[in-house]
């Protein structure tokens, strides 16, 4: 896409001389924009000027003419349904005529520039997360901005720690890649949320299939992308403020970004702060339940002639979390008192943005190095270095003043290192083969808790290859791709009983995972897609060695040294239509076995301790089968006014011992309705919304498998609306409108506490 | 491909780099732990000496609890001392110091199953003249087997419904200590 404003910048400085004799304010600049891909009109195309502070439609052939413009400097801005938004910044000297090639939203996986042309994947099941969509969601943690996807769900601690779920699958066996680097932390809790935040990115996608073996970390479960556009090379600094507003936890969130195109290389750095009290549930506060956050990220991009790019990123994320207090509890003669409360234990009849122990606090350093070099037209060599920091602190509620102290005190470094070549052979095969180092070194804090750690020390060393080759012909697109990582893990954990005793463990893993992808193009539009994948996942370290209590669930748990790797094969398909400006159709189907699959088992035993009995739970693997369906559906009754129905179905089912799986998202379902009014001189992107979301009770389980039986079905309303004037955007959004009282199967809180209730947030953001 | 060399080469160098040897964690001072519950029972008439012992020293997990019961004596008074200790320490440290300096927010509860024939009144009182139970009366009743159990509890609500009689059930707060001995009268 820059090829193209490069070239226009030439022309004009070139010609310089030519143009500027004499100042002329009848000069006509045409556009023409059209599908990056299919090259067909976008008839909804809009433009937005910023020196006029106006906006100009495209005809039904996706054209656009603004005529009387003087010469001097214009930022254009692009629009388009469906599409990433384009900003072009052009210095306008004589009639000109541009066309604008615009990228489907669903198109941007990590795309290589060869030959000119972008290469994507074309046979993974993918949905993405627009920008517009993270400026209004973003506030609420990664998780919760992707939630709306379908087959996508989170996985939550109170409001404020929430994970995704791909097709039931979390933690450990999905892999988050934040700017193109594996996100490293203790992902393996239910109660620790990725440190990123959703404001740095673009665009977010989903890869629900498991051949996406390019990527360092485990894809079993699916991969989330979070990724970035490249900066515009417009010299002037352009920027956007929000801040959003939200009357449940009176949270307050202000994000700004600002960038720009120096001779030195282009710029932009992007930060946010939020402040969050106590939710409130429609009968009682949620006390406890606030968080705070202060993340800051800088990326910097700068190209050598035309043949080396450099980027370099560095971001920081600062998080306090509160978590409702009325879910510390310390025995399971507590937990059940807690479970048959109407109310939380120490709810308090007030709002406060006080924190108080159980808290977490985590920072999160990232500095990533990535550097582009050009061999030729068809062969570009990418390197690639992440270095993680990650620092948790976990307080409970403790005895004389303890509570200050943390109880668990984690530091985490990570180092990654890859070496990429992407080739394009001369058959018009496309190759990306990669070398890829992961050094994981995680330390206790001991001295500081004065407790025994629950996770032990460890280091460990990873190294693996990777391969991917991809063709088309004529309307069918192959993927095939192998993968194999060698991995050492040397832990150091502290004995059980006294005298205490450092024991050394070592273990070796060797895994292959395999991947195919077949796609074809119907003349008529439809496309299917077949995605097959085999992977291989050790156990992780706190699958194997974890020990002791969890105060959230009064539940001993314990690791299990003699864990296999778990060997999963996912087999999706998927079909789509696009039935011109009248809807769409999506359908995914999968079926996925894990053999081995591991997971916390209740071993049935009570283990006496000084405080009380507690259940225990030992790390065990069986054989599982997921399988499910998710489906999109869009009609649009006329060009403005458009609906969305999204079904996800899912069931989980532990074949080995006959038993459903535990933690499976239940079936869900979400109908929206949208009217896009027409833009007028000063108001664009006006647009109101509807949307209802039902949550069905999660019957696929047994009643000895839970403490508690699952939460009813639920339904929830919510509206929004939104609009543009001039560089000012007001976005109104309304969880929960009827303020329904209920509890979600996946929220950890729910054995204690109601969901939030109403929740109206308001967002004005202004862009310069 | 001179390049694609010397950046394998870097890989190689980087990954023998990184894999040098770790430093031995750092054994926790585990100064908060409770290892020990005894609850000395000393007779009002006689000045005999019952004591019921719990004592975990490696905390939870590794080996089990050593749990000794005690026989007392029918229609006997006794009074009832409860010490809790962190044996870790050396010398040992006592943790009833720091529930006698937090007691308002601590309360010990005694409770006894169906079969046990014995009562437990409250003897002190925290600034708010709420019961602490860290010294208390226990009246044996008629001959019987049974049960005791010792609840300490973190921030109960002691202004709760029957709380200061030694009621558990609206007290809230968190459980420290929940430890049952076998208990014989005589």
């Amino acid at each position: 896409m820059w090829t193209y404003n490069r070239y226009f910048t030439l022309i004009f400085i070139l010609f310089w001389p030519i143009f500027t004799v004499g100042q002329n304010c009848s000069i006509i600049l045409k556009a023409k924009v059209t599908d990056a891909h299919s090259y067909k009109a976008l008839n909804r195309a809009s433009v937005y000027v910023l020196e006029l502070e106006r906006t100009f439609l495209a005809n039904a052939k996706g054209e656009l003419q603004i005529s009387g413009l003087c010469q001097g400097d214009l930022h254009l801005e692009f629009s388009s349904l469906g599409y990433t938004p384009r900003s072009l910044f052009i210095k306008l000297l004589a009639d000109t005529t541009l066309t604008i090639d615009m990228h489907s939203a669903s198109e941007l996986i990590d795309e290589v520039e060869l030959h000119g042309k972008k290469e994507v994947s074309q046979t993974q099941s993918t949905s993405t997360v627009l920008e517009k969509e993270i400026e209004n969601r973003g506030g609420k943690g990664l998780a919760k901005t992707i939630e709306g996807l379908t087959g996508v769900s989170s996985l939550s601690n109170g409001a404020g720690i929430s994970k995704p779920v791909i097709h039931g699958l979390w933690g450990n066996r999905v892999s988050i890649i934040n700017n193109g680097i594996a996100q490293s932390g203790q992902q393996w809790g239910s109660d620790h949320a990725p440190e990123i935040d959703p404001f740095v990115a673009n665009h977010i996608s989903v890869l629900k299939g498991a051949s996406a073996l390019a990527y360092a970390g485990v894809s079993l479960g699916g991969v989330v992308l979070v990724e970035q556009n490249d900066i515009s090379e417009d010299p002037h600094i352009h920027g956007k403020v929000s801040y959003i507003f939200e009357s449940n936890g009176f949270g307050n969130t202000l994000n700004a970004r600002i960038e720009q195109a120096k001779s030195w290389g282009r710029w932009r750095v992007n930060a946010t702060a939020k402040l969050i009290g106590d939710r409130r549930s429609p009968d009682y506060y949620l006390t406890n339940t606030g968080n705070r956050e202060t993340n800051i990220a800088a990326f910097y991009q700068k190209k050598f002639n035309n043949h080396f790019e450099h980027q370099l990123y560095y971001s920081l994320f600062n998080t306090q979390i509160g978590t409702l207090r009325g879910s510390h509890i310390s025995n399971s003669t507590d937990l059940e008192s807690a479970l048959s409360r109407d109310e939380p234990f120490f709810t308090k009849g007030h709002f406060s943005y006080a924190i108080e122990a159980p808290q977490q606090q985590v920072q999160h350093h990232l500095v990533k190095y990535r550097g582009d070099l050009r061999i030729s037209d068809t062969h570009v060599l990418k390197f690639r270095y992440g270095g993680q920091w990650n620092n948790r602190q976990e307080f409970d509620v403790r005895r004389s003043g303890r509570s200050e102290f943390p109880a668990l005190s984690m530091q985490q470094v990570n180092q990654f290192f890859e070496v990429k070549d992407v080739f394009l052979t001369q058959s018009q095969w496309f190759l990306q083969s990669g070398l890829q180092y992961t050094y994981v070194n995680n330390s206790n804090d001991n001295e500081a808790t004065g407790r025994m750690p629950l996770i032990p020390d460890y280091q460990s060393n990873q190294g693996s290859v990777f391969s991917i080759a991809k063709r088309s012909f004529n309307n069918w697109k192959i993927e095939l791709g192998a993968r194999v990582d060698y991995k050492d893990l040397y832990v150091l954990s502290i004995s059980q009983t006294i005298p205490r005793e450092i024991e050394r463990h070592q273990h070796y893993f060797l895994n292959y995972s395999l991947s195919g992808g077949l796609g074809y193009t119907y003349s008529g539009g439809a496309t299917i897609k077949l995605d097959l994948g085999y992977v291989q996942r050790q156990p992780e370290v706190n699958e194997l060695y974890s020990s002791g209590l969890h105060q959230g669930l009064a539940s001993l748990e314990y690791g299990n040294p003699n864990l296999q790797a778990e060997n999963s094969f996912k087999g999706l398909i998927e079909v789509s239509k696009r039935y011109g400006n009248r809807g769409f159709f999506q359908m995914v189907a999968y079926y996925q076995h894990v053999n081995d699959y591991i997971f916390l088992e209740p071993t049935g035993t009570f283990e006496n301790t000084i405080s009380g009995s507690f259940p225990v739970f030992v790390y065990n693997q069986t054989n599982a089968t997921i399988y499910g369906s998710d489906l999109a559906v869009g009609y649009n009754f006329t060009q403005q006014f458009r609906s969305t129905l999204k079904v996800s179905l899912l069931r989980g089912d532990d074949q080995s011992n006959n038993v459903p799986l535990i933690y499976m998202p239940a079936n869900n379902g979400l109908l929206k309705f949208n009217y896009d009014f027409k833009d007028s001189r000063n108001w664009t992107n006006t647009s109101v919304g509807l949307l209802g979301k039902y949550v069905a009770r999660q019957n696929h389980l047994n009643e000895d498998q839970d403490f508690l039986a699952p939460p009813d079905a639920y339904f929830l309303l919510g509206a929004e609306a939104q609009t543009q004037l001039r560089r000012f955007t007001f976005a109104l959004g309304v969880d929960n409108m009827l303020n329904t009282v209920y509890r979600d199967y996946l929220n950890r809180l729910r054995y204690f506490a109601d969901e939030m209730g109403m929740n109206i947030q308001f967002r004005l953001s202004y862009q310069f | 491909m001179k390049n694609l060399s010397k950046l394998a080469g870097l890989f190689v160098g980087l990954t023998l780099m990184a894999s040098c040897e770790k430093e031995d964690p750092i054994i926790p001072n585990e100064e908060e732990l409770i290892t020990t519950l005894i609850y000395t029972l000393v007779s009002q008439s006689s000045g005999d000496t019952v004591e019921l012992k719990y004592q975990d020293l490696d905390g939870p997990g590794g080996d089990s609890a050593i749990v000794t019961g005690g026989t007392l004596q029918a229609s006997e008074t006794y009074t009832g001392t409860v010490l809790v200790l962190n044996e870790q320490e050396l010398p040992p440290e006592d943790i009833t110091e720091e529930v006698k300096e937090e007691d308002e927010e601590h309360q010990f509860f005694f409770l006894t199953d169906g079969m046990l024939n014995a009562t437990i009144m409250y003897s002190d009182s925290d600034a708010n003249g709420n019961p602490v139970g860290v010294e208390t009366t226990l009246t044996a009743g008629s001959v019987s087997n049974g049960e005791l159990t010792i609840i300490l509890r973190h921030e109960p609500d002691k202004n709760a419904s029957g709380v200061s009689d030694g009621d558990i059930t609206n007290a809230g707060g968190e459980t420290d200590i929940e430890v049952t001995f076998d208990v014989d009268v005589q």
